[in-house]
Protein backbone atom coordinates (compact mmCIF):
# COMPACT_ATOMS: atom_id res chain seq x y z
CA UNK A 1 0.00 0.00 0.00
CA UNK A 2 1.26 3.47 -0.86
CA UNK A 3 1.18 6.27 1.74
CA UNK A 4 -1.44 8.28 -0.25
CA UNK A 5 -3.69 5.23 -0.36
CA UNK A 6 -3.15 4.77 3.36
CA UNK A 7 -4.32 8.32 4.07
CA UNK A 8 -7.36 7.99 1.81
CA UNK A 9 -8.38 4.71 3.42
CA UNK A 10 -7.92 6.17 6.89
CA UNK A 11 -10.26 9.08 6.09
CA UNK A 12 -12.78 6.72 4.49
CA UNK A 13 -12.86 4.63 7.64
CA UNK A 14 -13.24 7.73 9.80
CA UNK A 15 -16.07 8.94 7.55
CA UNK A 16 -17.78 5.59 8.18
CA UNK A 17 -17.23 6.03 11.91
CA UNK A 18 -14.85 3.08 12.03
CA UNK A 19 -11.58 2.91 13.92
CA UNK A 20 -8.63 2.93 11.50
CA UNK A 21 -6.25 1.33 13.98
CA UNK A 22 -8.35 -1.84 13.80
CA UNK A 23 -8.14 -2.13 10.02
CA UNK A 24 -5.89 -4.98 8.85
CA UNK A 25 -4.64 -3.25 5.70
CA UNK A 26 -3.65 -0.13 7.56
CA UNK A 27 -1.99 -2.10 10.29
CA UNK A 28 0.02 -4.00 7.71
CA UNK A 29 1.18 -0.72 6.16
CA UNK A 30 2.12 0.99 9.42
CA UNK A 31 4.20 -2.00 10.36
CA UNK A 32 6.60 -1.03 7.57
CA UNK A 33 6.03 2.77 7.39
CA UNK A 34 6.93 4.76 10.49
CA UNK A 35 5.63 8.03 9.02
CA UNK A 36 2.16 6.59 8.48
CA UNK A 37 2.36 5.01 11.90
CA UNK A 38 2.86 8.48 13.35
CA UNK A 39 -0.14 9.72 11.41
CA UNK A 40 -2.32 6.89 12.66
CA UNK A 41 -1.22 7.48 16.22
CA UNK A 42 -1.96 11.19 15.89
CA UNK A 43 -5.51 10.39 14.80
CA UNK A 44 -5.83 8.02 17.74
CA UNK A 45 -4.66 10.74 20.12
CA UNK A 46 -7.12 13.24 18.66
CA UNK A 47 -10.07 10.93 19.06
CA UNK A 48 -8.94 9.87 22.51
CA UNK A 49 -8.90 13.55 23.45
CA UNK A 50 -12.38 14.02 21.98
CA UNK A 51 -13.72 11.11 23.97
CA UNK A 52 -12.18 12.45 27.15
CA UNK A 53 -13.73 15.85 26.71
CA UNK A 54 -16.69 16.34 28.98
CA UNK A 55 -19.50 18.73 28.31
CA UNK A 56 -20.69 20.43 31.48
CA UNK A 57 -24.39 20.39 32.19
CA UNK A 58 -26.21 23.57 31.35
CA UNK A 59 -27.68 25.22 34.42
CA UNK A 60 -31.18 24.78 33.02
CA UNK A 61 -32.33 28.25 34.07
CA UNK A 62 -32.65 29.32 30.49
CA UNK A 63 -36.00 27.64 29.82
CA UNK A 64 -38.09 30.19 31.72
CA UNK A 65 -36.24 33.03 30.04
CA UNK A 66 -36.90 31.49 26.61
CA UNK A 67 -40.63 31.07 27.28
CA UNK A 68 -40.78 34.66 28.50
CA UNK A 69 -38.84 35.96 25.47
CA UNK A 70 -41.10 34.13 23.03
CA UNK A 71 -44.26 35.42 24.74
CA UNK A 72 -42.90 38.98 24.68
CA UNK A 73 -41.99 38.59 21.03
CA UNK A 74 -45.54 37.45 20.23
CA UNK A 75 -47.04 40.43 22.07
CA UNK A 76 -44.68 42.78 20.25
CA UNK A 77 -45.69 41.27 16.93
CA UNK A 78 -49.42 41.67 17.71
CA UNK A 79 -48.78 45.27 18.75
CA UNK A 80 -46.91 45.96 15.49
CA UNK A 81 -49.82 44.58 13.50
CA UNK A 82 -52.25 46.70 15.51
CA UNK A 83 -50.17 49.82 14.82
CA UNK A 84 -50.02 49.00 11.12
CA UNK A 85 -53.79 48.43 11.02
CA UNK A 86 -54.42 51.73 12.83
CA UNK A 87 -52.06 53.56 10.45
CA UNK A 88 -53.90 52.11 7.46
CA UNK A 89 -57.24 53.21 8.90
CA UNK A 90 -55.96 56.75 9.56
CA UNK A 91 -54.49 57.00 6.07
CA UNK A 92 -57.73 55.72 4.58
CA UNK A 93 -59.65 58.30 6.61
CA UNK A 94 -57.37 61.16 5.58
CA UNK A 95 -57.21 60.25 1.91
CA UNK A 96 -60.29 62.35 0.95
CA UNK A 97 -58.74 65.48 2.51
CA UNK A 98 -55.31 64.89 1.07
CA UNK A 99 -56.65 64.29 -2.41
CA UNK A 100 -58.96 67.32 -2.16
CA UNK A 101 -56.39 69.82 -0.94
CA UNK A 102 -53.44 68.65 -2.98
CA UNK A 103 -54.79 69.80 -6.38
CA UNK A 104 -54.44 73.54 -6.39
CA UNK A 105 -56.49 75.16 -9.15
CA UNK A 106 -54.63 77.11 -11.79
CA UNK A 107 -56.20 80.59 -11.67
CA UNK A 108 -55.39 81.30 -15.34
CA UNK A 109 -57.71 78.48 -16.39
CA UNK A 110 -60.45 79.84 -14.24
CA UNK A 111 -60.04 83.31 -15.72
CA UNK A 112 -60.31 81.89 -19.23
CA UNK A 113 -63.49 79.98 -18.49
CA UNK A 114 -66.47 81.17 -20.47
CA UNK A 115 -68.92 83.22 -18.51
CA UNK A 116 -71.95 81.47 -19.94
CA UNK A 117 -73.16 78.96 -17.35
CA UNK A 118 -74.59 76.77 -20.09
CA UNK A 119 -71.13 76.55 -21.66
CA UNK A 120 -69.78 75.59 -18.27
CA UNK A 121 -72.25 72.83 -17.90
CA UNK A 122 -71.58 71.45 -21.34
CA UNK A 123 -69.46 68.35 -21.25
CA UNK A 124 -68.06 69.03 -24.73
CA UNK A 125 -66.17 72.28 -25.10
CA UNK A 126 -62.70 73.57 -25.82
CA UNK A 127 -60.22 73.44 -28.64
CA UNK A 128 -58.20 70.53 -27.21
CA UNK A 129 -61.21 68.30 -26.86
CA UNK A 130 -61.04 64.63 -27.64
CA UNK A 131 -63.58 63.63 -30.21
CA UNK A 132 -66.25 61.18 -29.09
CA UNK A 133 -68.68 61.09 -32.00
CA UNK A 134 -70.57 57.99 -30.88
CA UNK A 135 -71.67 59.61 -27.68
CA UNK A 136 -72.04 63.27 -28.43
CA UNK A 137 -72.21 63.80 -32.13
CA UNK A 138 -69.79 64.61 -34.91
CA UNK A 139 -69.02 68.21 -33.93
CA UNK A 140 -68.88 67.75 -30.21
CA UNK A 141 -66.18 66.30 -28.07
CA UNK A 142 -65.38 65.62 -24.45
CA UNK A 143 -62.82 68.34 -23.83
CA UNK A 144 -59.79 68.25 -21.56
CA UNK A 145 -60.67 71.85 -20.68
CA UNK A 146 -64.07 70.74 -19.56
CA UNK A 147 -62.60 68.04 -17.34
CA UNK A 148 -60.21 70.56 -15.80
CA UNK A 149 -62.94 73.12 -15.22
CA UNK A 150 -65.20 70.44 -13.80
CA UNK A 151 -62.48 69.39 -11.42
CA UNK A 152 -61.93 73.02 -10.37
CA UNK A 153 -65.61 73.50 -9.78
CA UNK A 154 -65.43 70.52 -7.42
CA UNK A 155 -62.35 71.97 -5.74
CA UNK A 156 -64.22 75.24 -5.27
CA UNK A 157 -66.81 73.35 -3.35
CA UNK A 158 -64.15 71.86 -1.07
CA UNK A 159 -63.10 73.81 2.02
CA UNK A 160 -60.66 76.60 1.12
CA UNK A 161 -58.69 75.97 4.27
CA UNK A 162 -58.24 73.23 6.73
CA UNK A 163 -60.25 75.24 9.22
CA UNK A 164 -63.39 74.20 7.40
CA UNK A 165 -62.55 70.55 7.40
CA UNK A 166 -65.05 69.68 10.07
CA UNK A 167 -67.82 71.65 8.44
CA UNK A 168 -67.93 69.42 5.36
CA UNK A 169 -69.66 66.13 5.41
CA UNK A 170 -67.24 64.11 7.50
CA UNK A 171 -68.02 60.92 9.24
CA UNK A 172 -68.66 61.71 12.88
CA UNK A 173 -65.71 59.61 13.96
CA UNK A 174 -63.33 61.71 11.87
CA UNK A 175 -64.41 65.12 13.15
CA UNK A 176 -62.24 65.11 16.28
CA UNK A 177 -59.32 64.04 14.12
CA UNK A 178 -59.95 66.90 11.70
CA UNK A 179 -60.17 69.37 14.60
CA UNK A 180 -56.88 68.12 16.00
CA UNK A 181 -55.32 68.45 12.58
CA UNK A 182 -56.72 71.96 12.30
CA UNK A 183 -55.30 72.99 15.69
CA UNK A 184 -51.89 71.55 14.82
CA UNK A 185 -51.93 73.44 11.54
CA UNK A 186 -52.75 76.68 13.39
CA UNK A 187 -49.92 76.17 15.84
CA UNK A 188 -47.44 75.51 13.03
CA UNK A 189 -48.50 78.62 11.14
CA UNK A 190 -48.17 80.81 14.20
CA UNK A 191 -44.80 79.32 15.10
CA UNK A 192 -43.24 80.39 11.79
CA UNK A 193 -42.57 84.15 11.98
CA UNK A 194 -42.20 84.59 8.19
CA UNK A 195 -45.55 83.07 7.43
CA UNK A 196 -47.90 85.44 9.06
CA UNK A 197 -51.25 83.84 9.53
CA UNK A 198 -53.87 86.53 9.24
CA UNK A 199 -56.83 84.23 9.03
CA UNK A 200 -57.88 85.07 12.55
CA UNK A 201 -56.67 86.74 15.71
CA UNK A 202 -54.59 85.14 18.36
CA UNK A 203 -55.64 81.63 19.36
CA UNK A 204 -58.65 81.65 21.58
CA UNK A 205 -60.01 79.04 23.88
CA UNK A 206 -63.43 77.83 22.85
CA UNK A 207 -64.89 79.15 26.10
CA UNK A 208 -63.35 81.24 28.82
CA UNK A 209 -63.97 81.95 32.41
CA UNK A 210 -63.09 85.20 34.05
CA UNK A 211 -60.77 85.26 37.00
CA UNK A 212 -63.68 86.33 39.12
CA UNK A 213 -65.68 83.31 38.10
CA UNK A 214 -62.77 81.04 38.85
CA UNK A 215 -62.17 82.46 42.28
CA UNK A 216 -65.85 82.62 43.16
CA UNK B 1 -40.04 9.49 17.33
CA UNK B 2 -40.75 11.76 14.35
CA UNK B 3 -44.50 11.76 15.02
CA UNK B 4 -43.77 12.42 18.63
CA UNK B 5 -41.64 15.43 17.70
CA UNK B 6 -44.28 16.63 15.23
CA UNK B 7 -46.96 16.59 17.92
CA UNK B 8 -44.65 18.37 20.32
CA UNK B 9 -43.86 21.00 17.71
CA UNK B 10 -47.56 21.49 16.98
CA UNK B 11 -48.17 22.13 20.66
CA UNK B 12 -45.23 24.54 20.74
CA UNK B 13 -46.71 26.39 17.78
CA UNK B 14 -49.87 26.81 19.85
CA UNK B 15 -47.59 28.31 22.51
CA UNK B 16 -48.16 25.50 24.99
CA UNK B 17 -45.53 26.31 27.60
CA UNK B 18 -45.30 22.74 28.88
CA UNK B 19 -44.54 21.52 25.37
CA UNK B 20 -41.91 24.21 24.95
CA UNK B 21 -40.24 23.16 28.19
CA UNK B 22 -40.41 19.50 27.14
CA UNK B 23 -38.80 20.26 23.78
CA UNK B 24 -36.02 22.20 25.48
CA UNK B 25 -35.45 19.40 28.00
CA UNK B 26 -35.16 16.93 25.18
CA UNK B 27 -32.66 18.81 23.04
CA UNK B 28 -30.86 21.21 25.35
CA UNK B 29 -28.05 18.74 26.11
CA UNK B 30 -27.12 18.28 22.44
CA UNK B 31 -27.48 21.97 21.66
CA UNK B 32 -25.45 22.97 24.69
CA UNK B 33 -22.78 20.43 23.74
CA UNK B 34 -22.41 21.98 20.29
CA UNK B 35 -22.33 25.51 21.73
CA UNK B 36 -19.76 24.55 24.33
CA UNK B 37 -17.55 22.82 21.76
CA UNK B 38 -17.65 25.76 19.40
CA UNK B 39 -17.32 28.52 22.00
CA UNK B 40 -15.30 26.84 24.74
CA UNK B 41 -16.92 28.81 27.56
CA UNK B 42 -19.88 27.90 29.69
CA UNK B 43 -21.32 31.40 29.93
CA UNK B 44 -21.15 32.04 26.19
CA UNK B 45 -22.54 28.57 25.53
CA UNK B 46 -25.49 29.17 27.86
CA UNK B 47 -26.26 32.53 26.29
CA UNK B 48 -26.17 30.94 22.86
CA UNK B 49 -28.32 28.04 24.04
CA UNK B 50 -30.99 30.51 25.14
CA UNK B 51 -30.77 32.46 21.90
CA UNK B 52 -31.00 29.24 19.91
CA UNK B 53 -34.24 28.11 21.52
CA UNK B 54 -35.76 31.59 21.41
CA UNK B 55 -35.01 31.81 17.70
CA UNK B 56 -36.15 28.24 17.09
CA UNK B 57 -39.56 28.85 18.71
CA UNK B 58 -40.00 32.06 16.76
CA UNK B 59 -39.31 30.34 13.45
CA UNK B 60 -40.79 26.96 14.28
CA UNK B 61 -43.38 27.34 11.53
CA UNK B 62 -40.49 27.27 9.00
CA UNK B 63 -39.47 23.76 10.03
CA UNK B 64 -40.33 21.16 7.38
CA UNK B 65 -41.84 18.22 9.24
CA UNK B 66 -40.59 15.86 6.50
CA UNK B 67 -37.06 16.53 7.64
CA UNK B 68 -35.38 15.64 10.91
CA UNK B 69 -35.85 18.16 13.67
CA UNK B 70 -32.49 17.88 15.37
CA UNK B 71 -30.27 18.92 12.43
CA UNK B 72 -32.58 21.90 11.88
CA UNK B 73 -32.22 22.92 15.52
CA UNK B 74 -28.47 22.30 15.55
CA UNK B 75 -28.12 24.40 12.41
CA UNK B 76 -29.70 27.32 14.27
CA UNK B 77 -27.33 26.70 17.17
CA UNK B 78 -24.35 26.59 14.81
CA UNK B 79 -25.36 29.88 13.22
CA UNK B 80 -25.76 31.51 16.63
CA UNK B 81 -22.32 30.20 17.63
CA UNK B 82 -20.73 31.62 14.50
CA UNK B 83 -22.36 34.96 15.23
CA UNK B 84 -21.06 34.79 18.80
CA UNK B 85 -17.56 33.97 17.54
CA UNK B 86 -17.55 36.90 15.10
CA UNK B 87 -18.82 39.22 17.86
CA UNK B 88 -16.09 37.95 20.13
CA UNK B 89 -13.48 38.61 17.43
CA UNK B 90 -14.62 42.23 17.12
CA UNK B 91 -14.10 42.77 20.83
CA UNK B 92 -10.64 43.67 22.16
CA UNK B 93 -8.46 40.57 22.16
CA UNK B 94 -8.50 38.64 25.38
CA UNK B 95 -7.27 35.18 26.08
CA UNK B 96 -10.16 32.75 25.90
CA UNK B 97 -9.71 30.36 28.73
CA UNK B 98 -11.10 26.98 27.93
CA UNK B 99 -13.06 25.83 30.90
CA UNK B 100 -12.92 22.23 31.85
CA UNK B 101 -15.54 20.93 34.24
CA UNK B 102 -13.96 20.22 37.60
CA UNK B 103 -16.14 17.32 38.56
CA UNK B 104 -13.47 15.47 40.50
CA UNK B 105 -13.14 12.83 37.80
CA UNK B 106 -10.35 10.27 37.87
CA UNK B 107 -8.75 11.40 34.65
CA UNK B 108 -5.03 11.44 34.99
CA UNK B 109 -3.12 14.59 34.35
CA UNK B 110 -2.03 13.65 30.81
CA UNK B 111 -5.52 12.72 29.69
CA UNK B 112 -6.94 15.89 31.20
CA UNK B 113 -4.33 17.97 29.45
CA UNK B 114 -5.06 16.21 26.15
CA UNK B 115 -8.78 16.90 26.39
CA UNK B 116 -8.12 20.56 27.27
CA UNK B 117 -5.78 20.93 24.34
CA UNK B 118 -8.26 19.38 21.93
CA UNK B 119 -10.96 21.76 23.17
CA UNK B 120 -8.57 24.67 22.72
CA UNK B 121 -7.56 23.47 19.26
CA UNK B 122 -11.25 23.39 18.29
CA UNK B 123 -11.41 27.12 19.06
CA UNK B 124 -8.60 27.73 16.57
CA UNK B 125 -10.50 26.13 13.69
CA UNK B 126 -12.56 28.18 11.27
CA UNK B 127 -16.12 28.28 12.60
CA UNK B 128 -17.46 26.41 9.54
CA UNK B 129 -14.89 23.66 9.89
CA UNK B 130 -15.45 23.42 13.61
CA UNK B 131 -19.23 23.23 13.19
CA UNK B 132 -18.98 20.52 10.54
CA UNK B 133 -16.48 18.55 12.64
CA UNK B 134 -18.60 18.71 15.80
CA UNK B 135 -21.76 17.88 13.84
CA UNK B 136 -20.07 14.80 12.43
CA UNK B 137 -17.99 13.49 15.31
CA UNK B 138 -19.95 14.69 18.33
CA UNK B 139 -23.55 14.99 17.22
CA UNK B 140 -23.13 12.06 14.84
CA UNK B 141 -25.07 13.66 12.02
CA UNK B 142 -24.58 12.17 8.56
CA UNK B 143 -22.83 14.14 5.85
CA UNK B 144 -26.18 14.55 4.10
CA UNK B 145 -27.76 16.01 7.22
CA UNK B 146 -24.82 18.35 7.76
CA UNK B 147 -24.93 19.51 4.14
CA UNK B 148 -28.65 20.23 4.47
CA UNK B 149 -28.25 21.93 7.84
CA UNK B 150 -25.35 24.12 6.76
CA UNK B 151 -26.75 24.67 3.27
CA UNK B 152 -23.55 23.68 1.49
CA UNK B 153 -22.74 20.87 -0.97
CA UNK B 154 -21.93 17.41 0.35
CA UNK B 155 -18.37 17.58 -0.98
CA UNK B 156 -17.76 20.81 0.87
CA UNK B 157 -18.82 19.23 4.16
CA UNK B 158 -16.47 16.29 3.63
CA UNK B 159 -13.62 18.65 2.80
CA UNK B 160 -14.32 20.73 5.90
CA UNK B 161 -14.36 17.69 8.18
CA UNK B 162 -11.14 16.30 6.66
CA UNK B 163 -9.43 19.68 6.96
CA UNK B 164 -10.64 20.04 10.54
CA UNK B 165 -9.05 16.70 11.44
CA UNK B 166 -5.76 17.67 9.81
CA UNK B 167 -5.71 21.13 11.36
CA UNK B 168 -6.52 19.76 14.80
CA UNK B 169 -3.63 17.32 14.59
CA UNK B 170 -1.35 20.06 13.31
CA UNK B 171 -2.32 22.33 16.21
CA UNK B 172 -1.77 19.55 18.72
CA UNK B 173 1.65 18.93 17.23
CA UNK B 174 2.58 22.59 17.37
CA UNK B 175 1.67 22.60 21.04
CA UNK B 176 3.68 19.45 21.45
CA UNK B 177 0.73 17.55 22.76
CA UNK B 178 1.44 14.84 20.23
CA UNK B 179 4.75 14.04 18.61
CA UNK B 180 6.00 15.45 15.34
CA UNK B 181 5.62 12.97 12.51
CA UNK B 182 8.84 11.26 11.56
CA UNK B 183 8.81 12.41 7.93
CA UNK B 184 8.44 16.01 9.04
CA UNK B 185 11.35 15.64 11.44
CA UNK B 186 13.46 14.11 8.68
CA UNK B 187 12.82 17.18 6.52
CA UNK B 188 14.30 19.49 9.15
Amino acid sequence: MRCETFEQRMHTLLDNRQRPELDDQLRAHVAVCPACQEQLESQESLFAGLELMDVPESRGEFADAVVKDVAQGDRRRYFQWAVIAAAVLVIAGLTPFLSGTSSEPDPSHLVNQPADPQENQSPITGPNAISTPDLIGPNKSVGGDYLVSFAFSQVDQLPDSIEKLDSVGLAKGLRPLARSFNSAYDVILRAIPVLRDDRSGSPQAEFSLSIGELTA
Amino acid sequence: MTDDICRLVQRCLARDQLAMTELMDRFSGRVFGLCYRMLGQRQDAEDTLQETFTRAFKSLHHWDSKRAFEPWLLAIAGNRCRTAISTRQRRPKTQVLVEQPSDGSELNQAAKMLSEEVQRALQDLKPDHCQAFVFFHENELSYFEIAAAMDVPLGTVKTWVHRARKELIETLRQRQVIEEPLHAMRNV
